[in-house]
């Protein structure tokens, strides 16, 4: 027997969730493509919805994330808005008070990075997109040293240089704002 | 469409449904907007924006700004959305 060591390298999967499971599975309890049972549902509720994860619970923001091992990472994945739905992407997540996301926003037709820091919410950029609600939109995050960087479909940038909380933090996730039935898919997590 | 810096105070609440935002993207139109202080909880602080040409002059017009509020004025390619 030999011991292999194994480290994140550039591009390799540090989480893959194509959500493929039985509909009405908890998060919690479903097993990802790469990185198993990993996913904690820190705030409300996220259940597989024809393959797919979708938030289930009347929070005012629902939100579950992994250990994913390393804090600057690519993250991709899919966006599917509900009608009044803001689904998103976590990052950097310590506990509900201390986290960066983005959201699309169907009601507001903008895409925006927040921050919440020390449970206090202020958002840092916005582009305004038309959001149409059933219409998948494709996430692309990069998070690097203290800037995050994201796209929408290709387009509508969002740059952020000064992305200090939480600047180590490994753990990212996904999130919904209410039980607006917004879908998110395809959730890649790359060094 | 024009790209530029606007002092601006922010409103909300610092809550999850009413996020600390500036208040000039409150009350105008804007293409896209993001924060240059940085500050943990801005009071007072300077944006960068992009907006129509109209919108612009609208808020250099606005008693609440004026127009030594907007610095950096620049005309800027319209990225399609």
């Amino acid at each position: 027997m030999s011991l292999v060591s194994v480290s994140a390298q550039s591009g390799v999967p540090l989480l893959l969730d194509r959500f493929t499971d039985t509909d009405g599975t908890s998060l919690d309890l479903h097993r990802a493509d790469v990185g198993g049972v990993c996913w904690t549902e820190n705030q409300g509720d996220f259940e597989i919805a024809s393959n797919r994860a979708r938030a289930v619970a009347a929070a005012s923001q629902q939100i579950a994330t992994a250990e994913c091992r390393r804090a600057d990472v690519t993250l991709t994945c899919d966006l599917i808005p509900a009608a009044s739905g803001s689904p998103g992407v976590v990052l950097r997540y310590t506990n509900t008070l201390n986290f960066w996301y983005l959201r699309a926003s169907e009601a507001g037709n903008t895409f925006a990075l927040v921050e919440v820091n020390a449970g206090v919410f202020t958002t840092r950029a916005t582009t305004a997109v038309a959001i149409v609600a059933g219409v998948t939109y494709a996430l692309r995050v990069v998070t690097s040293g203290t800037t995050i960087t994201a796209t929408l479909d290709g387009g509508s940038q969002i740059t952020w240089p000064s992305a200090a909380l939480n600047s180590t933090v490994t753990r990212h996730g996904i999130t919904d704002a209410d039980a607006a039935a917004s879908s998110i898919d395809n959730f890649l997590v790359t060094a | 469409m024009k790209r530029a810096k606007v002092k601006t105070s922010w409103v909300g609440a610092g809550t999850a449904r009413d996020a600390f935002r500036p208040a000039v993207a409150d009350t105008y139109t804007l293409r896209k907007w993001q924060d240059v202080t940085g500050d943990p909880r801005p009071t007072v602080s300077e944006i960068e924006v992009e907006c129509e040409d109209a919108v612009l002059t609208a808020i250099k017009l606005d008693p609440a700004y004026g127009a030594p509020a907007v610095k950096g004025e620049a005309v800027v390619q319209v990225e399609k959305l």
